[in-house]
């Protein structure tokens, strides 16, 4: 085993991606770029495929129809690939982290063994540089004092906190932050927001689904609005949020506006 | 009735003691094999291929579905006539077995499904492997979830091994019937024997109690009624609590 990510780069690539449940169409032909280093944010109504979206990047949904790279992989390339998820998809996971919006930590294991285990058991890295690398992620996400905490001992921005220095611990090249604020009260929302706005000038590829239109704008340079399975719209977010061209952003932006 | 005194309870002590070991020693071996064979089954119940599913599942409920005592029976007394003659002591462990497998199997499957799904996804998107996901979230989370239900069959083992007694096996049940039988002191003999089982059942109803709460409190979830809706007495139908 070896630390050595197997990813060229973090470049994002759907093309004409397709993805139904069972005859329902949720993806419809999605097509969009996203550089390595890129930040951007996913933006669109409730049902309209972000999450979907995100999952397949990681191969957790799988699709019918396109092809998904992600640093010059083919993740998911269904008309080349019969089995579609890339045999490698263990490997290509190392180098995506996922955060969701329910955390997800392992309940079993102490903040520090929630960090350190795929770290060691993955990875491969030694007990003692696991901890340490632990240690400081802990520091950055401002938790070095819950180490040997249980997670549901945590309020629930603390635990996404751990998520998120979780999936740092991999060193990943592309982070999908699936809308990691939507279970938090203000606060909270505050200090995970705080930690991936210090995150987002890592060089890390970052994909942002989040109703936080605020921050979306200030922590992504670039923005799109998904609506009904396909890109509605692919701009720069000062031109998105200030002079939305699609009607259905348009709409979006209005209703989501008014409540905030 | 035999006037119960403590001369007789203290001279028939050993001879039940011993035959409390033998109960005790078969149920520990039958638990052992039990929950490793369970395990197994556990995952066949929960098998993607239905041609795994389905005989599995037909064994277990079919165990489930008719008495100890007949299935215990069956092995003594039928399985002979079919050229399987089991010494009395295999039968009892090999019965016992058979069907305590397929009660833990139930146990361990309700566990792994116990398990969000989330968590598998969580594994799996850290880039471990399938078996590395069952083998480091999944398995020792179920494990907490499953032990209380365990402990709790461990104790119906226990008791069950009083079957026994109707196969000849010589554990506290026969030993007792045959002293009573000599002596005619029914009362002070099985107040002794149920005194007995007592001793060392009641323990194991308070360590599956502790070992529930403890889990509880560890994973947020578990087999135990904190994890249910609220009791409705104690909160009573209107949400106010009882006074
Ligand atoms: N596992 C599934 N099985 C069936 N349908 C699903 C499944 N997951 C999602 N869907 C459907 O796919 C559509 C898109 O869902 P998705 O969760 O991607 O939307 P979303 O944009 O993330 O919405 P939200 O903002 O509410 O999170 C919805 O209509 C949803 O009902
Ligand atoms: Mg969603």
């Amino acid at each position: 085993m070896s630390t050595e990510s197997i990813m060229k780069s973090g470049e994002v690539l759907f093309k004409d991606v397709y993805k139904d449940f069972s005859g329902v169409q949720v993806l419809q032909g999605v097509n969009l770029s996203i550089a390595s280093g890129e930040v951007l944010a996913l933006l669109g109504q409730s049902g309209s495929g972000k999450t979907t979206l995100l999952r397949c990047v990681n191969g957790l949904e799988v699709i019918q129809k396109g092809k998904i790279e992600v640093g010059g992989l083919a993740i998911q390339d269904p008309e080349n690939n019969r089995g579609s998820l890339s045999k490698d998809i263990a490997k290509i996971r190392q180098s995506i982290g996922i955060v969701f919006q329910q955390f997800n930590l392992f309940p079993h294991m102490t903040v520090m063994e929630n960090v350190c285990v795929a770290q060691i058991k993955v990875l491969g890295r030694g007990e003692e540089e696991a901890r340490e690398r632990a240690r400081s992620l802990l520091d950055r996400v401002g938790l070095s004092e819950k180490a040997e905490s249980r997670p549901l001992q945590l309020s629930g921005g603390q635990q996404q906190r751990v998520a998120i220095a979780r999936t740092l611990a991999m060193d990943p090249r592309v982070l999908l932050l699936d809308e990691v604020t939507s279970s938090l009260d203000p606060q909270m929302t505050n200090d995970v927001l705080r930690v991936i706005s210090d995150v987002s000038k890592d060089g890390i590829t970052l994909i942002v689904v989040t109703h936080e239109m605020g921050f979306a704008r200030h922590v992504a340079k670039r923005a799109v609005f998904m609506h009904e399975g396909v890109i509605a719209e692919d701009a720069p977010s000062e031109q998105l949020f200030e002079n939305p061209q699609n009607e259905n952003t348009k709409k979006f932006l209005a209703a989501v506006l008014s409540h905030q | 009735m035999d006037k119960m005194t403590w001369s007789d309870l203290v001279e028939f002590l050993p001879t039940l003691l011993h035959g409390l070991a033998y109960s005790l020693g078969i149920s520990a071996v039958v638990i052992v094999l039990s929950v490793i064979a369970g395990i197994f089954v556990a995952f066949m119940r929960v098998s993607r291929f239905r041609s795994v599913r389905g005989p599995v599942l037909a064994y277990v409920e079919f165990i489930r579905c008719t008495p100890a005592l007949v299935q215990l029976y069956y092995i003594f007394y039928v399985l002979p006539i079919f050229g399987i003659t089991l010494q009395a002591l295999v039968a009892g462990i090999v019965g016992f077995t058979i069907i305590y497998t397929a009660y833990l199997s139930e146990v361990f499957r309700a566990a792994i499904n116990s398990v969000a799904k989330t968590q598998i996804e969580a594994a799996l998107s850290l880039g471990m492997s399938p078996s590395q996901a069952r083998r480091l979230v999944i398995i020792p989370q179920a494990a907490r979830v499953a032990l209380p239900p365990t402990v709790n069959y461990l104790l119906s083992l226990i008791k069950d091994t009083s079957l026994l007694s109707i196969i000849t096996i010589q554990e506290i049940m026969f030993r007792g019937l045959i002293l009573a039988s000599q002596t005619f002191k029914y009362f002070t003999i099985l107040t002794e024997i149920a005194f007995l089982y007592f001793c060392v059942c009641f323990p194991l109803t308070i360590l599956a109690r502790r070992l529930e709460a403890k889990f509880e409190r560890e994973l947020g979830y578990g087999s135990g009624p904190a994890n249910k809706k609220k009791n409705f007495f104690a909160v009573g139908p209107w949400g106010g609590t009882k006074a």
